[in-house]
């Protein structure tokens, strides 16, 4: 199981080790205390009945009487002192001689109540599927008989009952609630570091590929700079010597500006919108490109409608200058370029398109990523740095846009900048 | 006669860099740039005694290349960027003779390339600068056709000088590889062992001191 579900099924069990003593012991103090309020009522009934009993009763007349008229004496006595649910015992034969109850007394010597003398003490009895709750008085006049007071309280258990499942469904719905939002809130972290993860990969291959890109130029420089220093060279290979060190260096210094230009993006607070015409933007590009276009007897062409959009100038024109480097890289004396900017179906457009060389269709996937060059050999011959396509999608990006390629082997590639 | 040596390396700046050194270290070069001309080049080059190929080349790669290179039994030397073993391992069990990672130090490069052609018979037998030659079999020197006397450790140092003609190398270079890791005189001895090399050979100009590197032999 992973980490993140083992955590999860850990701080439910937790929840649920809280949630059930808690529960438990909240349901038994308000059993409890129901069932004291009860016992002190009827406690009250019985204390009084006892005092009453004892105050009527008077024990010279008792002695005169007959069997007959003590019991019917001892009988008016208790049904004017007790009310209903009381019973007088006989403490010797430990049968019920008056009953006012709605129940037939049995084993009464064995009711076990906790303290004989305290009047409020009970003992809760089941009889089929009542509650009885029990209590029990001696009486000093008549000597020798106790009151015995029988009540039901069958309602205090359903409610308590009913108070359970409550406390069930609250804490169940609690515990769900719970449980869900741990589930949710672990698996976006758990999602967050994978990402985080991913990233962190690219950035090594990133950085691998860097660390690649900057040896081959250092090795060049190195080596021809040592071979200088050790080697009896002629002139003519000093001097070829020296132009491969200033080329490598220029390379170096190439691509280590994209890099930059590269860690500028991510860090966005640089970038400043502002509306401009996409005419304006065409112009300027062109103007800088002609130079390169005429120096490699390439034709540069524009077509533009006019609309304009909410851009950052600066990167903009650093994508399309960059997408016309590659096409002019890509191109041969004599082809064209085709650089247009227009509006189809509520989408801007800015589309560069030339007659180059093309892209294979296997490549087309990865020439996005950094360092990532179709011909190596042309590429770095033309002084590429394999960063300039991974610069523009990051720009599109910035400007909520993407950016499509297609090409043909032989015929030419098209590039879009979709906003 | 000069050993030949294929240079099959995409990058031109390196391709150039390895073939200026081999050259003025006394081999012949012929350079191509990747798989396909490597294999057209070993039709034409039949008296090559060794390549010096890297891995990553457009067309053919360098281990593709391996089974071509066996046919016509010629020696190869990896020099690539892989760093990684698994590359390595490949590399030596098709069959290379050795495997150098860039970037790498022209004078190991150097080393390697002797010490491979030692080992497969192809070193020249024959080492000559000027009016000397070197007898390698025979461990005799003549010149102008008389045999000159020299000192082991003097053979040692003029043998390794005309093996890197044209090459700098430093006085703790000379020691280390002449006298050996272990020695513990100090580098005056190759001063001293120098001085009896230019009496005895009459080569005053040929062996040059280098200010602040040490000595090279120049033709």
């Amino acid at each position: 199981m992973k980490l993140w579900k083992r955590t999860v099924l850990l701080m439910l069990v937790t929840l649920l080790c809280a949630l059930i003593p808690v529960g438990t012991l909240s349901l038994y103090i308000t059993g409890k205390r129901s069932l004291n309020n009860a016992a002190e009522t009827y406690g009250r009934q019985l204390e009084n009945g006892k005092i009453l009993l004892e105050q009527f009763w008077d024990n010279s007349k008792y002695e005169q009487m007959s069997e007959t008229g003590k019991k019917a004496y001892m009988g008016f006595q208790f049904q004017r002192c007790c009310g209903s649910g009381m019973a007088l015992i006989d403490k010797k034969s430990s049968t019920a001689i008056e009953n006012l109850t709605d129940y037939k007394v049995v084993g009464i010597e064995n009711l076990g109540l906790k303290n004989e003398k305290d009047p409020y003490a009970y003992k809760i009895q089941k009889l089929g599927k009542k509650y009885l709750l029990l209590q029990k008085v001696a009486l000093s006049k008549p000597e020798g008989y106790e009151v015995l007071s029988v009540r039901e309280v069958t309602g205090l258990f359903t409610e308590l009952r009913q108070t359970a499942v409550w406390f069930a469904g609250i804490y169940l719905a609690v515990f769900l609630m719970a449980g869900l939002f741990i589930y949710m809130m672990m698996k976006r972290t758990v999602e967050q570091m994978e990402k985080l993860q991913e990233v962190a990969e690219k950035q090594e291959l990133l950085m691998g590929a860097l660390s690649h890109e900057m040896r081959t130029p250092l090795t060049s420089i190195i080596g021809y700079s040592d071979t200088l220093r050790h080697v009896k060279l002629k002139d003519e290979q000093k001097d070829r010597a020296l132009e491969h060190i200033n080329r490598e260096g220029k390379r170096l210094e190439a691509l280590s500006g994209k890099m930059l230009q590269m860690l500028g993006l991510y860090q966005n607070h640089a970038i400043q919108m502002e509306m401009t015409m996409a005419g304006d933007l065409l112009n300027h590009v062109i103007d800088m490109e002609k130079e390169q276009a005429e120096k490699k007897a390439v034709h540069l062409k524009m077509e533009c409608e006019a609309f304009s959009m909410k851009m950052d100038p600066a990167l903009m024109e650093s994508l399309l200058i960059n997408l016309i480097d590659n096409a002019l890289k890509a191109t041969d004396a004599g082809g064209s370029i085709w650089v247009k900017a227009y509006e189809k179906a509520g989408k801007k457009i800015f589309e560069v398109s030339d007659t180059g060389m093309g892209i294979p269709e296997e490549e087309l996937g990865k020439i996005t990523d950094a360092f990532y060059m179709v011909d190596k050999s042309r590429s770095r011959k033309e002084g590429g740095s394999g960063l300039g396509l991974a610069l523009c999608v990051k720009v599109a990006e910035i400007h909520g846009g993407c950016l499509k390629i297609e090409s043909r082997q032989r015929e030419g590639t098209t590039v879009r900048a979709i906003f | 006669m000069k050993n030949k040596i294929l240079v099959i390396e995409d990058d031109r700046a390196i391709s150039e860099l390895l073939c200026m050194n081999l050259e003025a270290a006394g081999y012949e070069t012929v350079a191509a740039y990747d798989g396909e001309e490597a294999q057209r080049l070993l039709l034409w080059q039949e008296d090559a005694d060794l390549a010096v190929v890297d891995i990553m080349l457009p067309g053919k790669d360098g281990f593709a290349l391996m089974e071509d290179f066996k046919k016509k039994e010629l020696p190869v030397l990896y020099l690539t960027a892989k760093d990684d073993v698994a590359s390595k391992v490949k590399g030596l069990k098709l069959g290379a003779e050795d495997y150098m990672v860039k970037p790498f130090e022209m004078l190991e490069l150097l080393v390697r390339i002797e010490k491979v052609l030692e080992r497969t018979g192809r070193a020249k037998k024959v080492l000559t600068v000027r009016n000397i030659l070197v007898d390698m079999q025979s461990h005799q020197v003549y010149k102008d056709g008389l045999p000159v006397s020299l000192k082991p450790m003097e053979y040692d140092l003029f043998v390794l000088l005309l093996q890197n003609k044209n090459i700098a190398l430093g006085r703790e270079e000379l020691l280390k590889r002449v006298w050996g890791e272990d020695y513990l005189g100090e580098s005056r001895t190759v001063d001293v062992h120098i001085g009896q090399l230019r009496k005895k050979l009459e080569l005053y100009d040929e062996i040059r001191t280098i200010p602040k590197l040490g000595y090279r032999l120049e033709e």
